[in-house]
């Protein structure tokens, strides 16, 4: 009976699963694809294991994303199985299973779909054997599935084994809220603290003479990630406390509704935006990494290898920037699906359709654009002196190249945004109230 | 009203004609010996399950345990009604309304005229709502009521400038809504119209504060005024305490206030209910429709609801009467009491029914 009872929920919660079942194929199909990318890069004798590793770090924080937002859409059903009776160990083992059961049919569907387009996208004619690759990338791509699986639903298990009937009733409406105690100006001190150090790292790249410069570029990377998390915490945290203020200047256009939206559950925004910031900076250091290796005339090994490489890298940036916008567009899309009373409602107290058109345009910019915000601050910073350190090394010919390449990333990403833009828009206006006629 | 005290005696009296003592009495009933002396002392009620036990056990109608007294074959039904309007006196309240001064003239908010829907399918058409027309007063309270179906909801659509009618009129603070362009409805629906759902469809992202503020905002009201603004609706509508409560973590009755705090608040010509009370209990409900009659009394708001709930109606000034997609009739309540506009609400319904009986009958062979 609770089987059939399960089926009949999961066929009416059918939009959900659809969006959670395209953005486990696309997580793994990204997998899969930077997993062909490390595995040929083994043959060709470079170490990229490191790739995949952190595509999995990324990929749980959005796996346990996108759990935790099937788990909040049926967590009412849930409540009510357990009010019919059901044991909540039997309960939490279905839903495991269920959630088990989709992510094998994505790993089989991105598998197979990113393994083809890597094999149509590369020349590996002869080199190497599709069947060694096949094998080797998938196992590959199956252990780190397992991996976050196994952590994804450990931590689910221990959510759902935590929350009591009453709980679970409430868990779609519960909003994550800032303690009185919990303020913004601590996650300021540390990212600006931070900041600076990042920045005096990069000086000392460029100014150091060449024997010390090893120190600051082993440890930029510390810095830099902290920044990345304070900046999140601490315009998140602010953004709650603005709000709980109820400060006047909120009162006016879109912001009380922007700014509910992005504080409602502001940890978890904080976090999953600042993974995207990490994943914007890898995706901009790989193409000009990539750029660079392709530059005729900068020889830093064998010619063959080095193509190679350059080739990698540019693969590299694909596969981030892929995930960077495929990922931030589902969840603006969920949004909205999860949302869509909220525009009626907005249209019956006197929004009009221009308005409401804005709000969702607005909605999406945010979206698209405030994980790159960082990202984009800290290459303002360090690209001019990066570009000045490099004019030092580099002949004539390579001069102001970095400069050249951000600039090109930088048109690159434009192109994509516009695209997702456009894409996500046109999902949307589904949700906008239709005109009625006579 | 009902007497606690007649009540009690009678179940006394009762109990000894059987010749049982409280505890056997208590005993047959599975309560203890204090419940049955709480009831004869007339200090308490028995609870609602009791009832027919008790009746049972003691061999009395529960039209005699009511008054307190056998009631003989002859006056049964003056007693039975006698019975019946003592509960629904203690339900609803004994307040007489009271009437406002004859001699002010009040200018009409809504008035429709001649108004038809139709909705045409491929293979059929629908007529929802057909030739309706009535007014709407100035500070009034107005219900529609009606069966599932009836066409309630296309009305409001059609109030609401949700829909266009297929034919006739709707002027709404004397301007005709079937004339405007579909571009200037919203703007419409903001200056002239405040809604309250079943639902309460408050924004469950935004606090309570916050969703009243919004409609405010939407409105363009100055944005130093808005504070002001919600500290005194939420006043007047005793939420003040839960404005910073997120709409899960307050009660339907609370959400539901917050709901007529937004329609209220943006001080629109019409208040536009839909089922309000259909999600409340009815300790809720009442609080609900006590602040709608204030609202009209004090603030001079001018609701119009949709109910099917005869007790909600029963706080109206006027019901009109819709019955597949006609207006049937109306009922004012002018200067009645609430139970005997109930009491009469129930008759027109009764006799709407009955017609409706009478046209199957002759339909059906």
């Amino acid at each position: 009976m609770y089987w059939k009872l399960s089926l009949r929920n999961a066929r009416r919660s059918f939009t959900t699963y659809l969006l959670y079942t395209v953005t486990m194929t696309i997580l793994l199909g990204v997998m899969e694809l930077s997993n062909c990318i490390a595995v040929v890069g083994n043959f060709a004798d470079f170490q990229t294991i490191s790739l995949p590793l952190l595509i999995v770090v990324i990929q749980i924080v959005l796996v346990e994303y996108i759990d935790t937002y099937i788990f909040r859409q049926r967590a009412k059903e849930f409540a009510n199985n357990l009010l019919l009776g059901m044991q909540k160990k039997t309960l939490t083992g279905l839903f495991l299973v269920e959630i088990l059961l989709i992510g094998c049919f994505c790993f089989l569907v991105g598998t197979t779909v990113s393994y083809g387009l890597f094999c149509i996208g590369t020349s590996l004619r002869g080199a190497y054997s599709y069947g060694l690759l096949y094998c080797q990338s998938v196992f590959d791509t199956f252990c780190c599935f397992c991996v976050i699986e196994i952590v994804c639903g450990v931590r689910l298990k221990i959510r759902m084994d935590k929350l009591q009937i009453r709980e679970l009733m409430q868990e779609k409406g519960h909003s994550q809220q800032l303690n009185p105690t919990d303020t913004s100006t601590s996650w300021g001190i540390v990212f600006l603290c931070s900041f600076g150090c990042l920045i005096a790292c990069v000086c000392g790249i460029v100014y150091l003479p060449q024997a010390y410069v090893i120190y600051p570029v082993a440890i930029v990377i510390i810095p830099l990630a902290i920044s990345i998390i304070a900046f999140y915490q601490w315009i998140f945290r602010w953004l709650s406390a603005y709000r709980r203020k109820s400060a006047v200047s909120i009162y006016q256009q879109n912001r009380l509704y922007l700014t509910a939206a992005a504080t409602y559950n502001f940890r978890t925004a904080a976090m999953v935006n600042a993974v995207f910031c990490m994943c914007f900076l890898f995706s901009a250091c790989s193409f000009i990494t990539g750029s660079f290796m392709l530059k005729p005339d900068l020889q830093l090994m064998e010619k063959t290898a080095q193509y190679w490489m350059g080739t990698a890298q540019l693969g590299i940036c694909i596969v981030f920037t892929v995930i960077y916008f495929s990922i931030l567009a589902l969840q603006q899309v969920i949004e909205f699906h999860q949302n869509a009373r909220h525009y009626q409602l907005l249209g019956w107290i006197g929004k009009s359709n221009r308005q409401l058109k804005m709000l969702v345009i607005q909605q999406i910019a945010i979206r698209l654009t405030l994980p790159m915000i960082l990202a984009l601050l800290i290459g303002l910073f360090c690209i001019p002196l990066l570009n000045y350190k490099m004019n030092k090394l580099f002949p004539p010919s390579m001069h102001n190249a970095l400069l050249h390449d951000a600039g090109v990333f930088f048109i690159s990403i434009l192109f994509f945004f516009i695209g997702y833009f456009y894409v996500v828009f046109t999902m949307s206006k589904v949700y906008i109230p239709k005109k009625k006629t006579h | 009203m009902m007497n606690q005290g007649k009540i009690g005696a009678f179940i006394s009296e009762r109990r000894k004609a059987k010749g049982w003592t409280q505890s056997q009495l208590a005993e047959k009933l599975g309560i203890t010996d204090k419940a049955v002396s709480k009831w004869e002392t007339g200090r308490s009620m028995p609870d609602l399950s009791l009832f027919m036990p008790l009746c049972t056990l003691l061999e009395i109608t529960l039209n005699e345990l009511f008054a307190g007294e056998c009631i003989s074959e002859q006056n049964l039904k003056e007693k039975a009604d006698e019975v019946l309007m003592s509960v629904i006196a203690s339900w609803l309240g004994q307040e007489k309304r009271i009437s406002t001064a004859p001699s002010i003239v009040t200018k009409t908010v809504l008035d429709v005229q001649n108004v038809s829907k139709r909705y045409q399918t491929k293979s059929h058409a629908v007529l929802a709502v057909k030739d309706i027309s009535f007014q709407i007063p100035h500070g009034s309270f107005v219900g529609i009521m009606g069966a599932s179906g009836c066409g309630k909801t296309t009305l409001l659509n059609l109030i609401t400038t949700i829909d266009k009618p297929t034919s006739g009129t709707i002027y709404i603070g004397g301007q005709n809504i079937v004339a405007i362009p579909e571009n200037e409805t919203a703007d419409f629906r903001r200056e002239h119209l405040g809604f309250v759902f079943q639902e309460y469809n408050l924004l469950e992202t935004l606090t309570l504060y916050e969703n009243i503020a919004l409609a405010l905002t939407i409105k363009a009201l100055p944005k130093e005024h808005i504070a002001q603004t919600i500290q005194e609706i939420s006043k007047t509508l005793g939420i003040t305490t839960v404005l910073h409560k997120f709409p899960h973590e307050v009660s339907g009755g609370q959400r539901q206030r917050c709901a007529c705090a937004r329609a209220l608040a943006v001080n629109p010509d019409l208040i536009l209910a839909d089922e309000p009370t259909g999600a409340l209990d009815s300790h809720a409900a009442r609080q609900l429709l006590d602040t709608f009659s204030m609202l009209c009394r004090d603030y001079h708001a001018t609701i119009l609801m949709v109910t099917h709930d005869v007790m909600a109606a029963s706080y109206c000034d006027k019901i009109l009467f819709m019955n597949d997609g006609e207006l049937k009739a109306s009922l004012n309540r002018e200067c009645q009491s609430k139970q005997a506009f109930f009491a009469q609400i129930l008759k027109k319904l009764e006799w709407i029914e009955g017609e409706n009986h009478d046209v199957l009958e002759t339909v059906t062979p």
